[in-house]
């Protein structure tokens, strides 16, 4: 192993690496401090997080309440009514999503610029149009804006938060219910005195469906900003089954099963128990964790999809632009990068990586072409300027460090609780969903369902561990027999070509999980986060059924040293 | 108001390994949680003992990557921050840095998500790489109902939001939940009690609603 090289971190990492130099810093201020004998000075950045951990219960509470959507609503042939308040300024009650110059008109008279947009249902503004600033409220707390939703409209009160207060002070003793105190307090409360001339409010809102009523309710985001703000420009929200600011619109499944819809229930069971009788008959690969000197050794192939930004920009450091990038950037060219990886992990979690970029396939020929015209840079992780990068005998880049494997020390110690879990197909899948000692029967909830969806993944996952026993593995393939509802696709190919049956889902987000086994082995032959519903398919470019990332199990064993394979 | 304090002096050069060997090996315990704010070895050491559950806790509650992400720099920050005002006797350090995490999360919740651009010492989501998405997004996914769940105590005062969240989403004991918001057991109970009440009335108040925050208008 070698410490200089720099091995590819992962968020966790690289996280931990600028709070390691924070701390660092910090020692050292501490230190000097100490070495001068006189009190720290302290970095204006220091001050402030403490005090959002002390002050933030009074200090949240007040926005809290101010954020909460009242439900007055008492006046509906008005699309909004300006109100005096107790203590001066006005309160605008919002009714209907309707006459948004109008708001504006109101909100200037009462001394704040704004933009309003109320929006069609499915479709959002596209962000950023504006610069998005803070303002500091004159009665504490600070204003940058929120999403709110609710039955009705909004409420916003303007110049004084005296009445509010008053509310807030009575709720408090208990002289009014939660419910008085909501719908006699505005959702928001603004004061122009907090407002820089060229800060402004940008308000943008859309009708909900709410008890029955198709637009009996309202979502509403609001934001604060500084300089020009650019009209709206209607895009599509995202068709995620997600309302159009994010908050979930029937609270469905987690997953849907993913499969090949003619394929009988019986059929799919019977793939599965042939499964189990094939694991049961296998021989393992790896009966145990490594001893001290040994290793536990894993050839994997690992599929990504990667963005190519064709003209480079935007990404990276100035010396060191990143032509490959996020894979959701709208003007790049997505394509397959496959790494095959060896790991060495010792019995403390320690690790030894080397890694061999394969031939990078772009999903189209054309966008092939162009990448090679451009002289085929290399994804990042393997790019010279990044990471230390050599070339094996046939030309392709390798790359080898040292790293700690996610578990740390504790990397082997799941084996115990793997080997404690039951070999009985039913007994293991209460074990699994943690129902165990129960009194009556439990059968099995549809793979459809949240605790079905989980118990399917977590049995999955079991397989996918190197160490199991064929009993073990018998079991977890049973119990996924029994479950009612598994999606299943016969005759997939992983990345390494090698073929299978798939079981897979759907999450609302349009991405979804998959894993491939053969059913004459007993084995998880691979693994992916795969992009299948629209919204995925939308963003990515990419055809429903291309992997995100996909890792395909090819070989594991324990062997003595860091050569051996 | 907090009077500004010295940080703590990093300890000596012997007992410094030995806190350092004993965080590694047992984990960064009550006695050690203070140095974490100045010694970066005692820090790595909490962090991996935190870390993964730290983010779980953030995806019970937050469902966009770059925002976990900022939001979990932004926890780590904090507790380096306060480490030197942790005190051994009263919440057990994953507690303690769960308080933190809950007020953190619940103030970024009512702010904009680019607000903070501008303010961050340390912005989580610009150290995110296509490589970590799919396994961030796979635990972001994986807590979809505790989010709603967290979405629907919108209704609750803070005060008795802090404990059901902590005991309901996390699966604190109520003790712990109370060490975390720096309540008595006695008091975090009577909140958890209301805040039951008040959250089931709420939800059969307006059961196929997406964010039931309030009584219905009728």
């Amino acid at each position: 192993m070698s410490p200089e090289q720099k091995p590819k971190p992962d968020f966790e990492q690289r996280l931990l690496a600028r709070l390691k130099a924070v701390v660092a810093e910090r020692g050292a201020a501490a230190e000097a401090a100490e070495a001068a004998k006189a009190p720290a000075a302290t970095p204006s950045w220091r001050r402030r997080a403490p005090r959002v951990v002390l002050g933030a219960g009074v200090a949240l509470a007040a926005i809290a309440v101010a954020l909460i959507v009242s439900a007055g609503g008492d006046n509906p042939s008005k699309a909004f009514a300006v109100e005096p308040q107790k203590g001066g300024g006005v309160t605008i009650k919002v009714y209907r999503l309707e006459d948004a110059s109008g708001l504006e008109q109101a909100l200037r008279d009462a001394g704040i610029q704004s933009q309003v947009t109320w929006l069609p249902a499915g479709k959002v503004c596209r962000e950023p149009h504006y610069k998005p600033a803070v303002v500091h409220l004159p009665g504490g707390g600070s204003f940058g804006g929120g999403t709110m939703s609710g039955p009705g409209g909004i409420t916003i009160g303007i110049g004084s938060t005296k009445a509010w207060r008053e509310s807030f002070g009575k709720y408090r003793r208990g002289e009014i219910s939660a419910e008085e105190y909501r719908n006699s307090t505005p959702n928001l409360n603004l004061d122009p005195k907090a407002f820089h001339p060229d800060q402004s409010v940008v308000i943008s809102g859309t009708p909900t469906p709410y008890d029955g009523d198709p637009e009996g309710g309202s979502i509403t985001k609001m934001g604060v900003a500084e300089g020009t703000v650019e009209p709206c420009k209607l895009v599509p929200a995202l068709p995620s089954g997600f309302g159009a600011f994010g908050s979930s619109e029937a609270g469905g499944p987690a997953y849907v099963p993913r499969g090949d819809e003619a394929l009988p229930q019986a059929a799919i069971a019977a793939d599965l128990r042939q499964a189990a009788e094939s694991a049961e008959a296998s021989d393992t690969q790896v009966e145990a964790a490594p001893g001290p000197g040994q290793f536990l050794y894993a050839k994997t192939k690992v599929v990504q999809l990667e963005g190519w930004l064709p003209k480079g920009h935007g990404k990276g450091s100035k010396t060191h632009p990143r032509y490959f990038v996020p894979i959701n950037d709208p003007s790049a060219r997505y394509a397959l990068v496959p790494v095959l990886k060896e790991v060495w992990t010792a019995p403390d979690g320690k690790t030894h990586v080397r890694e061999t970029l394969g031939q990078v396939n772009f999903l189209s020929d054309a966008d092939q072409k162009l990448w090679e015209d451009a002289g085929s840079p290399p994804p990042w992780a393997f790019d010279p300027s990044e990471h230390d990068v050599s070339r094996d005998s046939s030309g392709r880049g390798l790359k080898e460090f040292a790293a700690k494997t996610f578990r740390g020390r504790h990397e082997f110690t799941y084996l115990s609780r793997l080997s404690q879990l039951p070999t009985e197909p039913e007994a293991l899948r209460l074990a699994v969903e943690n129902r165990r000692g129960g009194s009556s029967p439990l059968d099995p909830s549809p793979a459809k369902s949240p605790r079905g969806g989980a118990t399917v993944e977590r049995l999955l996952e079991i397989l996918s561990e190197p160490i199991t026993s064929p009993a073990l593995r018998a079991a977890a393939f049973n119990a996924l027999a029994e479950i009612p509802g598994i999606g299943l696709e016969r005759n997939v190919a992983d990345g390494a070509g090698r073929r299978g049956d798939a079981i897979g889902w759907v999450r609302e987000s349009g991405f979804g999980r998959r894993f491939i086994f053969d059913p004459r082995t007993g084995k998880v032959l691979a693994e992916a986060e795969m992009i299948f519903g629209p919204k995925a398919t939308a963003e990515y470019g990419a055809p429903a059924g291309t992997p995100y990332r996909e890792t395909a199990y090819l070989q594991s064993g324990i062997v003595d040293s860091t050569h051996e394979r | 108001m907090e009077t500004e304090r010295t940080l703590p002096r990093p300890p000596s050069e012997l007992s410094r390994r030995l806190s350092v060997v004993a965080a590694r090996e047992r984990g960064v315990g009550p006695e050690q949680l203070r140095w974490i704010g100045t010694d970066a070895d005692i820090f790595e050491a909490f962090y991996r003992e935190q870390v993964e559950d730290l983010q779980r806790f953030v995806a019970r509650r937050v469902g966009d990557r770059e925002r976990a992400a900022d939001l979990t720099a932004e926890i780590f920050l904090a507790a380096i921050d306060s480490a030197h005002r942790y005190r051994p006797g009263r919440a057990a350090p994953k507690t303690w840095l769960y308080g933190i995490a809950r007020v953190l999360v619940a103030n970024d919740r009512r702010r904009s998500g680019r607000e903070r651009a501008g303010e961050e010492r340390l912005r989580g989501s610009a150290l995110l790489d296509p490589e970590d998405a799919a396994r961030i997004d796979a635990r972001i996914d994986a807590a979809a109902q505790s989010r709603r769940l967290y979405e629907a105590m919108d209704c609750l005062p803070d005060a008795e939001r802090a404990v059901l969240e902590l005991v309901a989403i996390d699966e604190l004991t109520v003790a712990e939940a109370a060490a975390a918001v720096g309540v008595r057991s006695g008091t975090a109970r009577v909140r958890l009690h209301r805040a039951r009440r008040k959250l089931r009335a709420e939800l059969e108040a307006a059961t196929h609603q997406p964010t039931p925050r309030k009584e219905d208008r009728s």
